[in-house]
């Protein structure tokens, strides 16, 4: 109902023939997802992984010139809950940005998705694949990290293409699982409140990024990120990543690409032995025209007791979106792009998931998914 | 030692160009009005123009340009803003004094007032392939002359008097070498020689896209082969990055042959040279 009424007022604003109106871009997308497994599942586990078909994500987005230093960004999101059989409504992005205010500087006032990493930065709809690596849902949430503060970007000096992003938010959010609940109860949702319990601290990051030009055609982008955090029970959690993309285009589409990333998190819990855990993914599509596209990735994710037998993680007891993952846990995943055209495109993937322990038991099992992304009006382009 | 050389990698500046173009005919003409400037184009003129990343290296080149020259009318609009915004450089954004759109002054073709997407990639600001238009291009030279002095660079008067009247004659000796192509009939693979052939009076009976920027149905192009043997289409106009698979197919049914046009001269070669070649070929292949 919300939605509607949201829906409702906003078409209204967008028909409205005000000259100041005409200067705010719109734009609203949709991701619409159907998957299933082989997954045995009993009645309790019905729920457990994403099954059906369903609009995961629908975005509606402003963006508008405030004035001659300041643009305005405001990100609506619905979200299709299956596990909670509910729908969400939340605000993605309001933030003000400028490019104009500090020479070769961005800064980002408010709240965004946090600049660190590959994924992270991108929203969900724009990602190369359907389903986040494991290692991403299980640091990061399944759309990533969101939250409310600044960030800071600086071109470096010098003809070497150097980067550096820092960013300090308020901690209050960090990542999203299977669910939204935005209770402050929720187990699924690591909210902070800690303003109350004393144990808060703020959530910093920095990422350095570098850019190797091969052609106008073809390069190659690294980074190196580091976020750092405390959550509200005084857990501080420590991460490090590292990411690269190379993409080669060939006239109208990307001939070649390459995603990577890595990440190791820290936890150090009050009193407690500190826990390493880790993942990875590497990703390659190679286009065969304009419209269609074939894609492979590999991921791995090595939980925090792979040295401890008898000790039951945090993440077997909650699962990672469904998951539990076992100290052998991999997977390997084939897709096929259709690129309908640069507004709309069709995804077919086929996961193969190995260690993954269910109803006590080490299992593999395969999961597909077919997907239909779409936008409408004018989407920003995009970056690198 | 270490840290002093890693310091000069991180911080210290570079040689950068003064000025930046996204089209390599921009940077050639920059280049005629005033030798003096360090200038550099995103692209070498090899690639589609409509479909480029925003790649890094145009951001930090971009970042410590006096001058950005762009083609305008939404022909960079998929990769250029965010170039422009990341660079963190107030003053080649819109609205900045060294924001310079080349396509000011261009006598447009092809604007739409009522269109959506379901009419392709098209640009309802008017077509924006104006560059191997000789007409256009001298307003172009007038316009980036224009954005030279408005930022303080500024540009030879006599050079641009000479560059204006080598257009000229180029411009005469091609109406002479075109002029029996009046009488005949053409097509274009995508609608990016509207201008050049209006400088000419050339006349283009369709195209083998059924709607701008997306690849032709193999019924549309059984299609369009046989209205262009209807027709008796003299020759089909394409650029470098036209797909050869469906031009070939093209001829194949219709036994119509194709130029395909180096629209932008590669590594800001001499424009005028590159643009004559391309009508030596024309010429070549209409068979005059």
């Amino acid at each position: 109902m919300r939605i509607i009424l949201i829906l409702s007022i906003l078409s209204s604003l967008a028909f409205a023939q005000n000259n100041n109106l005409q200067l705010i871009n719109w734009f609203a997308g949709a991701d619409i997802v159907a998957s299933g497994d082989n997954l045995e599942k009993g009645d309790e586990d019905e729920n457990f992984l994403n099954d059906g078909m369903f609009v995961r994500e629908f975005e509606i987005s402003a963006m508008s010139q405030i004035d001659q230093t300041w643009q305005g960004i405001l990100t609506l999101a619905y979200h299709h809950e299956i596990q909670k059989e509910e729908e969400h409504l939340e605000v993605h992005e309001a933030f003000l940005f400028s490019s104009k205010l500090l020479p070769m500087a961005n800064v980002k006032i408010g709240k965004f998705f946090l600049g660190f990493g590959r994924l992270n930065r991108f929203h969900r709809h724009d990602w190369i694949f359907t389903e986040a690596p494991l290692v991403q849902k299980s640091f990061f949430g399944n759309e990533g990290v969101k939250d409310t503060g600044f960030e800071y970007t600086r071109l470096l000096g010098g003809d070497m293409n150097w980067k550096l992003a820092v960013g300090l938010t308020s901690g209050a959010e960090f990542k999203h699982l299977g669910g939204h609940d935005h209770e402050e109860e929720s187990g699924e949702e690591e909210h902070n409140h800690g303003a109350e319990l004393g144990a808060w601290e703020p959530t910093r990051y920095l990422r350095a990024s570098n850019f190797i030009e091969i052609s106008s055609l073809e390069g190659i982008e690294s980074g190196f990120s580091y976020v750092e955090r405390r959550d509200n029970e005084g857990t501080r959690e420590s991460f490090a990543g590292v990411d690269l993309v190379y993409k080669k285009r060939v006239n109208q589409y990307i001939d070649q690409m390459i995603q990577f990333e890595f990440w190791q998190r820290r936890s150090d819990e009050m009193g407690e032995e500190a826990k390493v855990d880790q993942g990875a993914y590497i990703y390659y599509e190679k286009g065969i025209n304009r419209h269609h596209g074939l894609g492979i990735r590999f991921e791995y994710y090595l939980p925090e007791n792979h040295d401890h037998e008898e000790g039951a993680t945090e993440h077997e007891h909650e699962g990672i979106d469904g998951l539990n993952p076992l100290s052998n846990y991999h997977a390997i995943s084939l897709a096929y792009n259709y690129y309908n055209s640069e507004f709309m495109r069709t995804r077919f993937t086929l996961e193969h998931h190995n260690g993954v322990e269910f109803d006590e038991e080490e299992k593999s099992f395969q999961r597909a998914h077919l997907q239909f992304v779409f936008n409408i009006g004018a989407h920003p382009a995009h970056v690198y | 030692m270490f840290i002093k050389s890693l310091f000069f990698i991180l911080f210290a500046h570079g040689v950068f160009a003064q000025v930046v173009t996204t089209l390599p005919e921009f940077a050639w003409i920059v280049k005629e009005l005033n030798p003096k400037l360090d200038v550099k184009s995103f692209l070498n003129g090899n690639e589609d123009p409509h479909f480029v990343d925003a790649s890094p290296s145009f951001v930090f080149k971009a970042a410590r340009a006096k001058l950005l020259i762009k083609n305008g009318m939404q022909l960079e609009m998929g990769w250029l803003p965010p170039v422009t915004e990341q660079s963190g450089n107030a003053d080649v954004q819109i609205g900045g004094k060294g924001h310079c759109d080349a396509s000011s002054k261009v006598n447009k073709i092809g604007i739409i007032e009522n269109y959506d997407r379901s009419m392709g990639d098209v640009h309802p600001v008017g077509n924006p392939h104006y560059s191997l238009s000789l007409v256009e291009m001298k307003s172009v030279i007038e316009t980036i002359s224009r954005c030279l002095k408005k930022v303080g660079l500024g540009f030879i008067e006599e050079n641009q008097t000479n560059l204006l009247k080598r257009f000229d004659e180029v411009l005469a000796k091609t109406k002479e070498q075109l002029a029996p192509l009046k009488q005949k009939k053409f097509m274009v693979y995508h609608i990016e020689f509207n201008y050049f052939m209006r400088d000419f009076g050339l006349k283009s009976v369709g195209s083998l896209e059924e709607v701008p920027g997306v690849l032709p149905s193999a019924i549309y192009l059984a299609k369009t082969a046989k209205k262009a043997m209807d027709e008796n289409v003299a020759l089909v106009f394409a650029s470098n990055v036209s797909p050869d698979r469906y031009l070939e197919k093209f001829k194949d049914i219709s036994s119509i042959k194709y130029v395909k046009a180096q629209v932008h001269p590669l590594n800001q070669d001499d424009f005028l040279k590159h643009y004559q070649l391309f009508v030596n070929e024309v010429v070549k292949n209409v068979g005059l």
